[in-house]
């Protein structure tokens, strides 16, 4: 158990690493006067959609296996390189309840769920030809909801969480690229219930986007 | 990481070296410490008596080192015990436990309990008779529980309830019966029989009295006959039946020991207050009780040798637990008559899962007796007959007088001394409490096959529970049917449905699944007249 707690942790930081090796490794290019074209900070604005498949198989028994969340973002291009971001995530969905242990009758309650969230990060881009590879590793502050239909049970928490992920972009016009992302959070909390003791909201996912230079 | 392997090492080599052990040890483990122990340990501990803050438990070489690996803290009373006789002895102070060590080894347990032997003597011969005493079965297995266990084994069912204008001249009716020179003359005759010390013929006798009696009043009796002590001796419990009407296999018990001692026990034991006083209440309540139909199934029990070791009840408790009889509640009568002035406090002494059966006893008590009542939670309290009860999971209580009788178990115990007017009272009290428990039966039939089944439903941070219940419908003019829920077995009953349910089920949702809800049912009929309460259900009894 607790291992695999320990490695996202040790995925992100090999991810910074990683991120900050190539950040240094690009400086001495730099130094040698190697073409350096002048470069002009700029931001790009982002919005994507895709599939988020839970981590804890207990979200998936009560939400289904995949959910569609939604992403908008800003990036900061600070370098050629090196960027950071920021944005906002929501993913709503319904599920019903399940059982936990003896099954008495087939009787399931409906429940809503939300989780809306604020990131962070700090990104490397390495771009070829029309092309760009991205890596970025932050945080995310969460706000969760989890309602009852049936009973006044009503769940809101806020939780702090982690993420990485890699993406590809494609300059499709010289202002405008696409992109996908592939992404592993972890969003753990100190809440649970008889089916899950301690949740944690992370998971994989995969989306699709468009991005808007400026 | 590990201590805990350390800890699991221990386990297992407890499990192997416990199997393999030859030595046997009795230990006293505090409750707290029995706490302590891994839960995987905790089966192998023979549990042979519960008190108070502390277990006597038995154990073997192996696990005594595990206990001790561990870093539990218990006292060895003994070791090598088999062919031994122990008994738990009552004390009234730490120089009487001292004084016992001349006559065999005594290991103070707790409070005023002492564990005592002499070999394989029993202790009845050994010990001068003013101590009370328990005989220690070394083949129980009991449960070691960290504390009092939370529920009793076998729950009960129901009280009355103030709707049914039936209830409310019943239960007087019957106390109004009871009649203070019939306990008298009962008190006389048993004292006539010179001595009902168990292995004597004269206590034979005085069993074959109590045998025609019962069948004078229509009961179905029979005798119980089994052996006790070193030579041994065979003696008889009288047990007298009255029939439940609906539900026949809940039982509840009325009795006390017939069987007296004294410092000439083999020729004269007058015993009149002990026990020839709870014995003459068990024969008048039998005798009222005895004309009248009840739900629940009324046993009259007389105990032999219980001043040898609570012979009579162990056997018959530990015979009615093999059997699964399910007793709603036991009410042992022990010494019941003396007070040197009036109003004189019957103390009830229970343990921490019969309490309801004492406060059901009080509120007949103050209704009907008058009586003052004095609770008291003590599962140190292995002095009489409800002990064995205890033992098996069953709620028992032990009515007594508060006050202490310099008469007891001497030949001047006689009938003169004692007060009847307390006795009377208290006579009253146990046939209301005996009433109220048994469920006079009504024109509104009560509910039976109550079951109950539930489930937890749980989303990602929030679950709840629905208990399903279902129970048989009852035939004649009934209008409808009451469900009522409650987190404290045995009180505190909140109607759930607003208007009478046409059908036997109801389901119950939103439940907390942390907590245990308990029901019973009612019958309604077309004039509003409520049944009494059905047998009591946990919510997850049928599961």
């Amino acid at each position: 158990m607790r291992t695999t707690e320990r490695t996202p942790v040790s995925r992100l930081v090999f991810i910074a690493a990683a991120l900050l090796t190539l950040t240094l490794a690009g400086a001495p290019g730099a130094r040698a006067g190697i073409a350096p074209s002048p470069f002009r900070p700029w931001l790009g604005l982002s919005a994507a959609s895709g599939a988020y498949y839970a981590g804890q198989g207990s979200f998936r028994s009560l939400y289904g296996n995949v959910q569609a969340p939604i992403h908008i973002q800003a990036d900061v291009y600070l370098s050629r390189k090196i960027f950071l971001f920021a944005g906002f995530r929501t993913l709503q969905t319904k599920g019903a309840t399940v059982v936990v242990g003896t099954e008495i009758a087939d009787e399931h309650y409906s429940l809503e769920f939300r989780v809306s969230s604020i990131r962070a990060g700090l990104g490397f881009r390495l771009p070829i030809r029309r092309f760009a590879l991205r890596l970025g590793v932050g945080g995310s502050f969460n706000s969760v909801r989890e309602r009852w239909l049936d009973f006044p049970e009503d769940e809101a928490l806020k939780a702090a969480g982690f993420f990485g992920n890699i993406g590809l972009g494609f300059e499709i016009a010289r202002r405008w690229e696409v992109f996908s992302r592939l992404e592993y959070a972890t969003i753990p909390t100190d809440s649970g219930s008889a089916l899950q003791s301690k949740v944690n909201l992370g998971g994989f996912e995969a989306v699709l986007g468009l991005m808007f230079k400026l | 990481m590990k201590k805990a392997v350390v800890v699991m090492v221990i386990i297992l080599a407890a499990a192997s070296a416990a199997a393999a052990s030859g030595a046997d040890h009795l230990i006293k483990l505090a409750k707290e410490d029995a706490a302590r122990i891994p839960a995987l340990l905790r089966p192998q501990l023979q549990g042979l008596q519960e008190l108070q803050t502390c277990w006597v438990v038995r154990v073997g070489d192996g696990l005594a080192q595990a206990l001790t690996s561990l870093g539990l803290s218990f006292d060895v009373l003994d070791s090598n015990p088999e062919g031994k006789a122990y008994f738990l002895v009552r004390t009234a102070s730490p120089a009487e436990t001292a004084a016992l060590a001349g006559l065999g080894e005594v290991r103070p347990l707790d409070g005023q309990t002492a564990l005592f032997w002499a070999g394989a003597s029993e202790a009845r011969e050994v010990l001068p008779e003013s101590f009370a005493v328990k005989r220690l079965h070394l083949g129980r297995r009991l449960q070691v529980r960290a504390h009092g266990p939370a529920a009793p084994l076998f729950l009960p069912s129901s009280r009355p309830r103030t709707n049914r204008a039936e209830a409310d001249d019943v239960i007087p009716d019957l106390v109004n019966q009871v009649s203070k020179s019939k306990l008298g003359d009962n008190i006389q005759d048993l004292q006539d029989f010179q001595t009902r010390y168990a292995s004597t013929s004269n206590c034979e006798s005085a069993g074959t009295y109590l045998f025609d009696y019962f069948q004078s009043q229509g009961l179905a009796v029979e005798y119980q006959s089994f052996t006790f002590g070193g030579m041994p001796y065979t003696t008889r419990n009288i047990v007298a039946t009255l029939p439940g009407h609906s539900s026949p296999e809940q039982e509840v018990i009325v009795c006390a020991h017939y069987d007296s001692t004294s410092n000439q026990a083999s020729t004269y034991a007058p015993g009149a207050d002990d026990n020839a006083s709870g014995t003459s209440a068990v024969m008048e309540t039998a005798r009222i009780l005895a004309g009248r139909s009840f739900d629940f199934t009324v046993r009259f029990i007389c105990f032999s040798a219980e001043e040898w070791g609570l012979y009579g009840s162990e056997d018959y408790a530990s015979k009615a637990a093999a059997a699964g009889v399910d007793i709603v509640g036991v009410l042992n009568l022990d010494m019941i008559a003396y007070a040197p002035a009036l109003p004189e406090t019957l103390d009830l002494y229970v343990n921490s899962s019969s309490g309801w059966l004492a406060d059901r006893f009080r509120t007949a008590a103050d209704r009907y007796a008058p009586l003052p009542v004095q609770k008291i939670v003590d599962a140190s309290a292995t002095w009489s007959d409800h002990s064995p009860f205890w033992d098996q999971g069953y709620s028992a209580l032990c009515g007594i007088e508060d006050s202490d009788n310099p008469y007891y178990h001497k030949t001047t115990d006689t009938f003169s001394t004692l007060n009847m007017d307390f006795t009377t009272s208290i006579t009253r009290a146990v046939v209301a409490a005996a009433a109220d428990l048994a469920q006079p039966t009504y024109s509104v039939p009560t509910p039976t096959g109550l079951r109950s089944q539930s489930q937890v439903s749980s989303s990602l941070f929030d679950s709840i529970k629905t208990a399903y219940l279902d129970w048989d419908a009852v035939s004649g003019s009934v209008a409808g049917y009451n469900v009522y829920r409650t987190t404290t077995s045995h009180s505190g009953y909140q109607k759930l449905n607003s208007s009478p349910l046409a059908d036997p089920s109801y389901v119950d949702r939103g439940l907390d699944p942390e907590t245990t809800y308990y029901y019973v049912v009612t019958a309604v009929d077309g004039e509003g007249r409520e049944s009494h309460f059905s047998q009591e259900v946990k919510d997850d009894e049928n599961n």
